[in-house]
């Protein structure tokens, strides 16, 4: 726990200032992974991701030309991106169904239809904090999410000149599917769906929908050698990549990624 | 990238070791090369691929695989459902997914530069050796076209290859035999229909594979390395759980009259104690983390004992979960009560680097170092007040077991806490 607080701070305090920020609602899928239950005993993720987005002029035809476009008279350069650290953890959470076997055994699988709602608490780089409710429910391989974000910021303009309070909402509906290999403790999924995105600063702010899919790989344990390998419990560590897409109409895109530890 | 060989994803089916492809594939029928075209300011040279060298690597658990590997510069993932009869599965060149949607570029959609696809294999046995499958695949793929762009102040440029990508429907068949226990080969026949540049295209792919260990990345990997160590100590260890050995919390001076005692004087009793070292002979007599605060001690720590004075032995308590070992008295040592590692270094590292972010957002020194100081507090209460110091990583010191008692100070010790009481 610790080192992961350290390693936070460490990103946070090393990043170069200036840039707008993103605002989305966090993933669902370490929630996922704690609701199917596949490494039997964990209730908690806490995640660390990064967020980068940009809007693409090019495809901006169709679109409201000041779009992608800053107000000129305050900052020189004419698009819009933003960049984003976070850190994530669950504070409360509620499974259905319940894991009497906290051990695990040599063919689990998870439940079927695990679920859960989830209220997670989020800081974000610089001075952005949010909390977030989130819903998750397994059929079969699949599964069916949906985080909403709620987010209170300081925000500064890139001279530091001026600064303001801001609320902001996001919500990300979507979905999933994994394949998991239980003799070696593995995991690959896919997952999309559809989320509001927000790039903000203290003079604009540019909103939209964005249709987003992403790469996951999840490494895990459930034999019940926990007593043979002195463990306190069982684990899952999560890798994410998250790529929100342009089209013709909605030119706003963002790349993201996040690593969860699932304990 | 174009859809990659099917026999040796099917031959993955429950294969517990990870799968090894090599394959050189070559294509022929209306490839679009030999051609050369000039304009005002540019030149084109159509230089399409005659072939591809792959590798590739699967892992598999039951119905599900999953493969990595490069066609020629093009790395890519594979995964899908497999069985001995039909496999459906689907792939992406990592670039394309990963890393070219998110550029900015003349494509109207982020997909504009995908590859990948998707392909149903039916699969039948012939006889131990040999195996025929046939192919049905739908991709969008990508070849090489040379593009060169001439300007005034660059005349002759080279040409650059560019992708071209085009959706492609197609089918074939393959033929694969066994060369030996541990290998196999293959040979594949695959038409494919250029949908957007009307073209037939033919592949012709040999391909020869084998097996090796996984790479033990999987947490039940890792999990199972950790308890091989201590399975091996355990034959040699007698082990209880703490449920055979009931878990009493106050020391030893209960009065044999109450019914709760008579019960435990029966099925023995552990004592629960603060977090204590002990010193043991050899790392192999314990399943719980061994310290050497230096070389040739072996230090644990435990909270449950007792003492068992009819075989002279010892029961302590392994780091997590219930298991109990047994340690013959003569070999061990009472040491120090634990104590939690340190807390200023980490107390420090958390204040400067408080004070590190609050610089940037501040921009005030002297505001920054109240503020950093007031983060590194914080953390330190958070740890000292918030956590049970137990559970934190103990202090480990050169000095720490360094002190023997004798036999006499260990027994006296040892009597403090026995595992049934005296009539």
């Amino acid at each position: 726990m610790r080192k992961i607080i350290i390693l936070f701070l460490f990103f946070a305090s090393t990043i170069a200032w200036g840039g707008a920020d993103n605002i989305l609602a966090p993933s669902f899928v370490p929630q996922a992974i704690i609701a199917k239950q596949i490494a039997p005993g964990p209730t908690r993720a806490y995640t660390f991701g990064g967020i980068f987005s940009d809007c693409d002029i090019k495809t901006n035809s169709k679109s409201n030309i000041k779009y992608c476009e800053t107000p000129k008279s305050l900052i020189l350069k004419d698009e819009v991106s933003g960049t984003n650290y976070r850190f994530d953890v669950n504070v409360l959470s509620f499974l259905w169904p319940k894991t009497e076997n906290k051990e695990g055994a040599e063919n689990w699988n998870g439940h079927l239809f695990g679920g859960g709602l989830f209220l997670n608490v989020h800081y974000s780089t610089f001075l952005e904090a949010g909390i977030s409710p989130m819903f998750t429910q397994w059929i079969g391989p699949f599964y069916i999410g949906a985080t909403y974000a709620l987010t209170f910021g300081h925000y500064f303009d890139e001279n530091k000149d001026f600064s303001a309070n801001k609320i902001a909402g996001s919500l990300n509906l979507g979905g999933g599917v994994m394949g998991f290999m239980s003799n070696h403790g593995l995991g690959f999924g896919l997952h999309s769906g559809i989320r509001q995105m927000q790039i903000l600063n203290v003079d604009y702010n540019v909103k939209d929908w964005i249709f987003y899919y992403g790469l996951d790989f999840l490494t895990y344990s459930n034999l019940p050698l926990l007593d043979e390998s002195n463990s306190k419990g069982h684990f899952g560590f999560l890798t994410s990549i998250d790529i929100g897409v342009h089209t013709e109409k909605h030119p706003l895109m963002y790349w993201a990624f996040s690593l969860s530890l699932i304990i | 990238m174009r859809p990659p060989p099917a026999a040796a994803y099917m031959d993955s089916y429950k294969k517990d070791k990870a799968l090894n492809s090599a394959a050189l594939s070559y294509y022929a029928g209306q490839l679009d090369n030999g051609k050369h075209e000039d304009f005002s300011y540019s030149h084109k040279s159509h230089a399409e691929w005659w072939g591809d060298v792959s590798f590739t690597r699967f892992i598999n658990s039951g119905y599900f695989t999953f493969g990595w590997g490069f066609q020629t510069f093009t790395p890519f993932l594979q995964s899908g459902f497999i069985s001995p009869y039909i496999g459906l599965t689907g792939w992406t060149g990592v670039y394309s997914f990963t890393v070219a949607p998110f550029m900015k570029s003349n494509e109207e959609s982020s997909l504009g530069h995908y590859a990948g696809g998707g392909m149903l294999i039916e699969q039948i046995p012939l006889n131990d050796k040999w195996k025929i499958g046939f192919t049905e695949h739908i991709s969008r793929n990508g070849r090489e076209v040379y593009y060169a762009y001439e300007d005034s102040y660059n005349i002759q440029q080279i040409p650059k290859s560019r992708p071209r990508f085009y959706t492609e429907v197609g089918g074939g068949f393959y033929v694969s035999r066994s060369i030996n226990e541990n290998s196999k080969m293959s040979l594949e026949f695959r038409y494919g229909r250029d949908l957007d540049e009307k073209r037939n295209r033919i592949a012709i792919t040999l391909d020869i594979w084998g097996f090796s260990s996984p790479i033990k990345i999987g947490g039940n990997d890792i999990m199972r390395d950790m308890a091989q160590k201590n399975i091996e100590k355990m034959k040699h260890l007698k082990t209880a759980t703490s449920d055979s050995l009931q878990e009493r919390s106050a020391p030893s001076n209960n009065t044999p009259s109450s019914k709760q005692d008579l019960k435990t004087k029966e099925t023995g009793s552990l004592h629960t104690i603060k977090r204590q070292w002990i010193r043991l002979a050899d790392s192999n007599q314990t399943v719980s983390h061994v310290f050497e605060p230096i070389p040739t001690v072996y230090a644990v720590t435990t909270k449950g004992i007792c003492y068992e004075e009819e075989s002279n032995s010892v029961w302590l308590k392994q780091d997590y979960g219930t298991t109990l070992y047994q340690v013959s008295a003569d070999s061990l040592d009472y040491c120090q009560l634990m104590e939690r590692k340190s807390l200023a270094g980490f107390t420090v590292l958390e204040g400067l680097l408080g004070t590190l972010i609050a610089v940037q957002i501040t921009g005030s020194f002297p505001i920054s170092l109240a503020i950093g100081a007031g983060v590194g507090t914080g953390f330190w209460a958070l740890f000292n007040f918030g956590l049970n110091p137990e559970e934190l990583a103990p202090k480990v010191y050169p000095e720490l077991c360094s002190e023997k008692h004798s036999k006499e100070q260990i027994l006296n010790w040892l009597k403090q806490y026995p595992c049934r009481e005296k009539p």
